[in-house]
């Protein structure tokens, strides 16, 4: 069986060449990709226990060209502070505010990099996982962007890197990102994927925290309901570093999401708050692979689905305590709710532990919207729709209470509100 | 105001209530007495329209409408209101968004104008005063991590800031200690007025000492078995519910 999907683009855009173009180690890197693509016999192993569930059929069926650069596109609120966009994996300049970096900031989108850059980062032609889908964003991202923050750099008023679907026709765009903080450094950092285009689009992104470093990601995804989304993001956190994710799943016709995070040193510690809200066909796909590879670190997950009509949600959680990593504290926690008959959560979190004096625990619920609580607000006087959409914003609003910046977490509170209130 | 004639109540297959009826003039108040299991939340939740509660036979009128024909949110806009014998815990849901959201709704579903967030407030400190419930409670979520006695209080706080016409408090003074049994019927008679009604169903005589009824009924064997004045309750609390019928035949 060979992929469709695999094969190149039909016609690359000669008017916008990929990033890089003519720099002797990102044309050699990709041409790997694209040899490793030509000999994959399909886009995963559907056998493979995380790419059990996922349609891969979906993603296999047609050729896609590249996108190409969009003529039009949405409106963007006013800006806030410095921000990258990108629509279709094109930098959008005039969309942009590079500027107003605090001190030992750095970004660079990769269609501004030389071949300088590109040395400085090779870490960006590394492939992000092994599968074919790493091959094919690596072969052909456009989008995406090299953020560095020095030793002690501290970004406190949040950044952002906005993605915009546009294209309505089949087609791909990807793009791949390499975020390095120093030690010490600290980021807030806002990353949402909008749009109502179509076709399919793949993300990657290496994170990369260095000692005592703390990361503040919140992560939205609200693309259009046709989308077909393949998402990875790998964060290595060295010793005492934290990372602070809230990740939104709320677009997308069908969505998988890779999060692998490895704990490398002493007492990093992670914090995941991901929540889906899925109605229609809508399919998301949670991948966790976390691994405590030294002792005195820590995870805390927790991971919340809502789905309605006939959607699914399905999380694979891994969480894996390395031989030796001693007095490390694992927590896992999944509690999800289905407002449909026809809709569908498969919950699997996993705990592999191979070290002592262990603490770890996890958790895993399905249910419905509780009658009695239901009953109590409508006994009050609000009606049932509203009882109804308060309680499905409230299975999700209390993974957004500790989002540290207000701006950023009334902007996650609106936008889950927002899709609540248009669930089937 | 109210009245309820020959209601059948069944809950999970089994009848509940065997033809009982009652009926509460505007700005009275009843008390319901009864032994533990008698179906006295079925009356409160029949009244305030939970689902599974099915009525197989009877009427219940409130102001000359069909109360049983319409939904909770519909009765509670009317101005039925239900003290829980067990508030419910909603966490995620602000306390304080809940409150404004439910009487908007409420004034919304009358064809009133919305209050703003200025005029609420004025409202919700006005009324928290009289129960003694501290600020704090507001910024939590519905109930949640309250003590029994704070979701007691709170459920008649509700009462006062949403003015219903007919309040029925199932139990509320049960697991009180004296000085929150006091407010919290210090709360209730500060509500009295020609009128509103109230349904209060009780467990124990001592409530009565503060809140004087003009109406004791006893609930036995699914229906009302006895009616009486306050010396209904006194003699209940000396000799029991023994000697009542706890079978309709
Ligand atoms: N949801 C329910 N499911 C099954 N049985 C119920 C339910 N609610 C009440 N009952 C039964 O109905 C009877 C009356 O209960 P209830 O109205 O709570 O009595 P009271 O409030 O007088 O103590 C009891 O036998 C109780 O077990
Ligand atoms: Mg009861």
């Amino acid at each position: 069986m060979s992929s469709m999907l695999l094969a190149a683009p039909a016609a690359e855009d000669t008017r916008a060449p990929l990033p890089g173009t003519g720099v002797a180690a990102v044309e050699l890197a990709r041409a790997a990709a694209r040899a490793r693509l030509r000999d994959a016999h399909a886009l995963a192993d559907p056998r493979a226990d995380t790419w059990r569930y996922m349609p891969l059929r979906a993603l296999e069926s047609q050729a896609l060209p590249a996108a190409p650069v969009p003529a039009g596109m949405p409106a963007l609120e006013a800006v806030q502070g410095p921000r990258l966009v990108f629509a279709d994996g094109h930098f959008i300049a005039s969309a942009s505010v590079l500027e107003g970096l605090p001190p030992g900031v750095r970004w660079l989108p990769l269609a501004r990099m030389q071949a300088a850059d590109w040395q400085r980062h090779a870490r960006l032609l590394e492939r992000e996982g092994e599968a074919a889908p790493d091959d094919w964003n690596l072969a052909y991202a456009r989008g995406g962007c090299v953020l560095e923050l020095a030793d002690g750099a501290v970004c406190a008023q949040p950044l952002e890197i906005v993605h915009i679907a546009v294209s309505t026709g089949a087609s791909a765009w990807h793009a791949r990102s390499l975020v390095r903080l120093g030690r010490g450094a600290r980021l807030c950092l806002r990353e949402r994927l909008l749009g109502a285009g179509a076709g399919v689009a793949s993300l990657r992104t290496c994170w990369q925290l260095g000692d005592g470093a703390r990361l503040d990601l919140v992560q939205q995804q609200q693309a259009g309901p046709a989308l077909r989304l393949l998402r990875r993001d790998r964060f290595t956190l060295a010793a005492g570093s934290l990372l602070r994710l809230h990740a939104l799943e709320l677009g997308a016709a069908l969505s998988r999401h890779e999060l692998a995070v490895r704990l490398d040193g002493t007492a990093a510690a992670v914090e995941l708050r991901q929540l889906s809200v899925l109605d229609a066909r809508q399919h998301a796909e949670q991948v966790l692979d976390v691994r405590h590879a030294v002792g005195d670190t820590r995870s805390d997950l927790r991971c919340r689905a809502v789905a309605a009509a006939r959607a699914r949600a399905v999380l694979h959680g891994a969480v894996r305590i390395e031989p030796g990593a001693d007095g490390s504290d694992a927590a896992l926690d999944t509690r999800n709710l289905l407002l449909s008959g026809q809709a569908e959560v498969d919950a699997r979190p996993t705990m592999e532990i191979l070290a002592d004096e262990v603490r770890a625990a996890h958790g895993a619920s399905v249910g419905q919207i509780d009658a009695g609580m239901l009953f109590y607000l409508r006994a009050r006087g609000i009606p049932l729709a509203q009882a109804r959409a308060l309680l499905v914003a409230a299975h999700g609003r209390g993974l957004l209470a500790d989002i540290g910046d207000a701006r950023l977490r009334a902007g996650a509170e609106a936008a889950l509100d927002a899709r609540v209130a248009a669930l089937e | 105001m109210l009245s309820i004639d020959n209601l059948h109540v069944r809950v999970a297959g089994k009848e509940i209530l065997k033809g009982l009826s009652l009926t509460v003039g505007a700005g009275e108040v009843h008390a319901v007495m009864g032994p533990n299991g008698a179906g006295k939340s079925t009356l409160g939740y029949v009244l305030a329209g939970r689902d599974g509660y099915e009525v197989s036979a009877g009427t219940v009128h409130f102001e000359g409408r069909d109360l049983l024909a319409m939904e909770p949110e519909q009765r509670a806009a009317a101005g039925v209101f239900l003290a829980f014998q067990y508030p419910v815990e909603i966490p995620g849901v602000n306390n304080t968004y809940f409150l404004r959201a439910a009487l908007n709704a409420q004034r919304r579903a009358r064809g009133e104008d919305e209050l703003d967030s200025v005029q609420f407030l004025r409202r919700v400190r006005e009324k928290l005063k009289v129960l003694e419930l501290p600020d704090a409670l507001l910024q939590r979520g519905v109930n949640e991590g309250f003590s029994g006695g704070e979701k007691k209080r709170n459920e008649i706080f509700q009462m006062a800031l949403l003015e219903p016409k007919l309040a029925i408090l199932d139990e509320t003074d049960s697991g009180l200690d004296i000085d929150a049994l006091r407010q919290v019927a210090a709360g209730v008679n500060a509500q009295r007025a020609p009128g509103r009604s109230f349904i209060v169903i009780t467990h124990y005589q001592r409530l009565l000492d503060y809140i004087r009824p003009d109406a004791v009924h006893v609930l036995a064997g699914g229906r009302i078995a006895a009616s009486g004045g306050p010396e209904l309750a006194h003699r209940l609390e000396a000799e029991g519910y023994a000697g009542l019928p706890t079978e309709a035949a």
